[in-house]
């Protein structure tokens, strides 16, 4: 069961939030920004105690790749409770999408994230009146999130 | 997983996009063309407003690519580093979209520069360019240079890319785009602050 679908952009600012249980608490449109935020540093701030391999190391110091910790590179996935888990999924390019579920659900839900992913390049960053920074509000992205995740 | 980038790239292009018909596509970005050089009168101008256009089109299209390429068992891995992004680049990006795969050339110090050869270009089909056009400086498939830098903005890595030949310029034997790094974005949080 999936109680609750956040979607973060790179700036960290939520843009897109929706419950699907009447069982779990739900929180304010405040909370969620606030939880939203929150979320957004504590994963940055996870990544930077990834380790780098030599390889890469090798490239950073040249300026062809990139410091762990930046966005898209490693950063926590899982927030577990005694009833639920918190999912993150970040994109390479910084979106993050954030479920918040019960415990049952193992692997199948990087699938989900997978298709959130799919249905998000497809029905919000191709509407052409869709801009990166500001809030979904599509109603086809509404109901297309509804069939993937309603089971 | 030791499938090689080719064949992911391929089969991506088979299985994963929506393909259109190519005379819809040549002819709609030739009217596009034509339309801007009648509005601006300067082709330095067209140049950059393809290429402004192409951003515009880069920052959204990534994600379509990564979205598409991730959903499968064999997907791509994270690139770790320049080289590694403008191989995948050609052999899946260009090959997913346009279905063709330009050779890709690394080259200077650091292999911070990318040479792009394409050896067909399904944006230039039907077209000749009349001399005049040719003269005024016109790249004519310039937008793919805005896709390049807008698609590798949005992961972190700030380039420079511009056409250095074009087949359609009768002086020219090949088609080069020049893909020149500037800098990998770090946008985190600053953690050595203390």
């Amino acid at each position: 069961m999936i109680h609750t679908l956040l979607i973060i952009n790179q700036a960290g600012s939520l843009t897109y939030t929706k419950d699907f249980s009447n069982g779990a608490n739900k929180l304010t449109t405040n909370e969620y920004l606030i939880l939203a935020g929150t979320i957004h540093s504590v994963h940055a701030i996870s990544a930077g105690l990834l380790p780098v391999s030599k390889k890469k190391n090798a490239a950073i110091s040249r300026g062809v790749s990139r410091r762990s910790g930046s966005s898209g590179t490693g950063g926590f996935e899982v927030i577990e409770a005694q009833d639920m888990k918190l999912h993150c999924y970040e994109t390479p390019t910084g979106i993050k999408f954030i479920i918040v579920a019960d415990k049952n659900h193992g692997e199948s839900i990087k699938d989900t994230m997978r298709g959130l992913y799919l249905v998000y390049s497809d029905y919000v960053l191709k509407s052409p009146f869709y801009n990166p920074e500001m809030p979904i509000r599509s109603e086809i992205f509404d109901k297309k999130v509804s069939k993937l995740l309603d089971q | 997983m030791s499938r090689s980038l080719e064949e992911i790239g391929q089969e991506a292009w088979k299985s994963k996009v929506e393909k259109v018909n190519l005379e819809v596509f040549a002819f709609t970005y030739g009217s596009l063309v034509v339309q801007l050089i009648k509005d601006y009168e300067d082709y330095e101008q067209v140049n950059n407003k393809l290429e402004k256009m192409g951003y515009n089109i880069g920052i959204r299209l990534i994600d379509d690519f990564l979205a598409r390429t991730s959903s499968t068992s064999n997907n791509v891995n994270r690139c770790e580093t320049f080289e590694e992004a403008m191989e995948v680049m050609a052999k899946v990006a260009f090959q997913m979209f346009l279905n063709i795969q330009p050779k890709v050339a690394i080259s200077g110090a650091n292999s911070d520069e990318c040479l792009l050869e394409l050896e067909t270009n399904p944006l230039n089909e039907f077209v000749e360019l009349p001399p005049a056009v040719a003269e005024g400086g016109l790249w004519y498939s310039n937008v793919l240079c805005g896709v390049i830098r807008g698609a590798l903005e949005m992961i972190q890595m700030e380039v420079k890319a511009e056409f250095v030949s074009d087949v359609l310029r009768s002086s020219d034997n090949t088609t080069l785009i020049r893909i020149k790094l500037i800098k990998i974005l770090d946008e985190e949080v600053p953690i050595e602050e203390d």
